[in-house]
């Protein structure tokens, strides 16, 4: 229909606020809507917890009831009928439990839910825990800090307390222990030195120098036993050792070599009367057990019974031209004909009665520690060579020796070959080569250093080499003037002492031998000290003009001289002659007309024969002044020398 | 090195072995030599043993084994046409051990003893060759020194 204006409907909602009063002059005062929590309130109290799930089925049933009222009263009496059989009979429908319980928890759930959500808030509902008894009045936070600052601490210090304790504990358990060691663990200490084995039931160990090399038939083997003697009502001593060494009853005590030269012939009736003295056991190193000294000193006789055994056996089977005399314990043998040169074995036990002999007799004057040494040395180079790469590996069917010498057999080496290989000098030979240049070197020492006590004269110096050999040393001998050594420096000698001989080289090339006996080389160096002088006269001479008549280094003419050789020297004027017996003798020549016992001649009319050169006057020698023989002549040819006036 | 020779010398007629070689060695002391020792050279033969032999019956061999005082720790050992070995004493110990395979004709070991001669450059060796008791002949033996 046109024409008809739009009607304005106007919707509002049906849920008006009711009305609380109405004012007198129409003002209506609506009831303020209920709030949430009240709306739920009223809610609440509409639910009827106690009657269980049959009161909501009653109340949904009459929901149900009333709802179907008008499209059915029928069935509803009908539902209502059953309904109430329901109370009374199980449910008919089979799932009717299950969704009671359901619609229960759900709803449940949503209560909880709306419980929570409001809680969560705080705004109108909150948690509110039991009250529990009133707080201690409210204190002051830095004593409280305090105090638990000081709980917490006295718990730290407990703990540390009882970890300190529990380490003193160990530490004097330990220190304990040590007094009574393992036996255990001193084995494994002794392990670390020495080689043990386990035979059956015993511990053995070895002691030989076998796995380095020596071929000394002794078996060297020692036992290890435990100590058991320990009183244990007595308080432990300090030195308690649960472990204990026994050494075989040969090697007990100490020993050592004694190589001494004595300047006697050898008297038979003399030998096996070695002036023996208990040398004091080296001392071990402080901290080292006591099975290790004793174990080191039976080793120590050990090797000195090989070595002793090696020398006699070679002193018995090595031909020389003077054979050594082997008795008991002791090997003589004669290097320079006068001089005996004794090697012995010392070996002493440790019992009571050869303390008493020890304190008796303490002459270690003659022992040559030197020789000693070297004989341990060369024993151990011995041992090395057995070791060494031409000996070992050596094949099983092959005897033991120089790798060379077991292919001269299959190579057919000639008998020089043969030699040639194998080692020419043994033990002995070795030690007496270096007893004798030991000897010969202290004898030359010892004469040069007379001579020098004895002459001043010509000084005699002797310059001794740092670095000598076993079999040689050297020595440089300079024969100077005091004060005149820049230009009296002919006689300068190199001595190359040797085994056997001395051999001197001179400065001037010459090549000497000397033997080894001691008159030889002090009458060389009085020879030489002779020629010196003249030497000097020379040198005087070229330095202060004169001229050289005649030098002869051996003169002819004169007294012989025992010594050597006299040598002259003439210069004009004064002419020398010096011989190492005679002393010098100056003579001094004069002119002519000086002398008054000439005799007269016929022959010589003339005055100018007078100004020539007459005989020969001696120069009265000890009465010149003057510290030397340089210093003098010196002064001698000063004063001849003529003075240009 | 120079030259090895060994030769027989005759014995002189009407003399024996032992004084031709004593006029030999008096020549050899008035020409100047030095006598220097005395020298062994031996010999020994080994025939192979029966059981070893084939069944052809092929001859057994013979081995000569020899030793030498220049050389005194060799040993030499020999076939007649064959090989030669050169080897250490211990050779003889292994010639006993081998006694199932080569018989050592005892009888038949040679030997010449005698003395050294060094005269200038040279080594003359004189000596007199016996088989068993009899003495059989003269060797002569001359080399560079």
């Amino acid at each position: 229909m046109s024409g008809v204006r739009a009607v304005r409907i106007s919707i509002e909602s049906a849920c008006e606020k009711q009305v609380h009063e109405v004012g007198l002059d129409g003002t209506e005062t609506y009831l303020p809507p209920l709030s949430m929590s009240q709306n739920l309130a009223r809610l609440a109290q509409r639910i009827d917890f106690s009657q269980g799930s049959g009161s909501e089925e009653e109340e949904a049933a009459g929901t149900e009831g009333d709802a179907q009222e008008w499209p059915g009263a029928g069935s509803s009496a009908d539902q209502d009928d059953e309904e109430g059989v329901v109370k009374f009979q199980p449910s008919l429908w089979p799932w009717d439990s299950v969704r009671n319980n359901l619609r229960s928890a759900l709803t449940e759930m949503c209560v909880l839910y709306d419980v929570l959500s409001i809680v969560r808030d705080k705004k109108f509902m909150t948690l509110d825990p039991v009250s529990q008894d009133a707080l201690p009045p409210k204190q002051n936070p830095q004593t409280l800090q305090l105090i638990s600052k000081k709980k917490s601490l006295a718990g730290a210090a407990q703990i540390l307390l009882k970890g300190a304790e529990r380490l003193t504990k160990s530490v004097t358990e330990n220190q304990e222990n040590k007094l009574q060691r393992d036996f255990n663990s001193e084995l494994l200490r002794l392990r670390q030195h020495w080689k043990l084995r386990k035979v059956g039931d015993k511990i053995l160990g070895d002691l030989s120098y076998r796995s380095a090399g020596s071929l000394f038939p002794h078996h060297g083997t020692f036992e290890v036993i435990k100590n058991t003697d320990l009183d244990l009502d007595k308080k432990i001593p300090e030195d308690y050792c649960p472990l204990d060494v026994q050494i075989p009853s040969d090697l007990e005590g100490s020993a050592y070599i004694k190589v001494s030269i004595q300047k006697q012939a050898p008297d038979i009736g003399d030998l096996g009367t070695v002036n023996l003295f208990k040398r004091p056991l080296p001392k071990s190193k402080p901290g080292s057990p006591h099975w290790q000294t004793k174990l080191e000193a039976a080793q120590n006789v050990l090797l000195c019974k090989e070595i002793f055994a090696q020398l006699s056996r070679e002193a018995v089977q090595i031909k020389s031209q003077v054979p050594h005399i082997v008795v008991k314990n002791q090997i003589i043998s004669q290097p320079f004909p006068s001089l005996q040169l004794s090697i012995s074995l010392c070996h002493s036990s440790n019992d009571k009665k050869s303390q008493k002999f020890a304190t008796e007799k303490q002459c270690p004057e003659d022992h040559l520690y030197v020789l000693e040494h070297n004989l341990h040395l060369l024993i151990r180079e011995f041992h090395k060579q057995t070791l060494s790469s031409i000996m070992m590996p050596h094949p099983a069917s092959a005897p033991f020796g120089h790798k060379r010498m077991r292919l001269s057999g299959p190579q057919a080496f000639d008998k020089n070959e043969i030699n040639s290989l194998q080692s020419s000098e043994g033990l002995l030979e070795k030690i007496i080569k270096q007893a004798k240049h030991i000897f010969l070197r202290s004898r030359a020492a010892a004469t040069i250093d007379s001579l020098a006590s004895r002459i001043e004269d010509p000084q005699i110096q002797a310059h001794w080499s740092n670095i000598n050999d076993v079999y040689e040393s050297s020595v440089k001998v300079l024969i100077t003037s005091q004060g005149y050594e820049q230009i009296c420096k002919s006689i300068q000698l190199q001595l190359n002492i040797g085994v056997e001989q001395i051999r001197v080289v001179h400065r001037d090339g010459r090549v000497i031998t000397l033997s080894y006996q001691e008159q030889e080389l002090q009458d060389f160096l009085l020879s030489q000290m002779s020629q010196h002088q003249v030497h000097a006269v020379q040198q005087l001479a070229k330095v202060m003009g004169w001229q050289v008549l005649s030098f002869s280094n051996h003169v002819g003419l004169g007294p012989i001289e025992s010594i050597g050789n006299a040598s002259a020297i003439t210069v004009a004027s004064p002419s020398v002659r010096n011989g190492p017996e005679s002393g010098s003798k100056i003579m001094v020549q004069f002119p002519r007309n000086q002398c008054k016992d000439l005799p007269k001649s016929d022959v010589l009319q003339d005055n100018k024969w007078s100004h020539l050169r007459g005989p020969f006057k001696e120069v009265q020698w000890n009465k010149m002044e003057g510290r030397n023989f340089v210093y003098k002549m010196e002064l001698l040819m000063s004063a001849l020398s003529p003075c240009l006036l | 090195m120079g030259v090895t020779c060994v030769s027989q010398m005759p014995v002189a007629e009407g003399k024996s072995v032992q004084q031709t070689v004593e006029l030999l060695t008096r020549k050899l002391e008035m020409l100047g030599a030095e006598k220097q020792g005395t020298f062994c050279v031996d010999c020994e033969t080994y025939h192979t043993a029966a059981s070893t032999l084939g069944s052809q019956g092929q001859t057994g061999k013979l081995m000569y084994v020899m030793h030498n005082s220049e050389y005194p720790l060799s040993c030499f050992a020999l076939f007649e046409n064959g090989p030669c070995l050169i080897a250490d004493t211990n050779f003889d110990v292994l010639m006993v051990k081998l006694k199932g395979f080569f018989q050592s004709a005892k009888a038949s070991k040679i030997e010449t003893r005698g003395t050294r001669y060094q005269y200038c450059d040279f080594l003359v060796k004189v000596g007199t060759v016996t088989m068993g008791p009899s003495a059989r002949g003269i060797s002569v033996e001359v080399r560079p020194w």
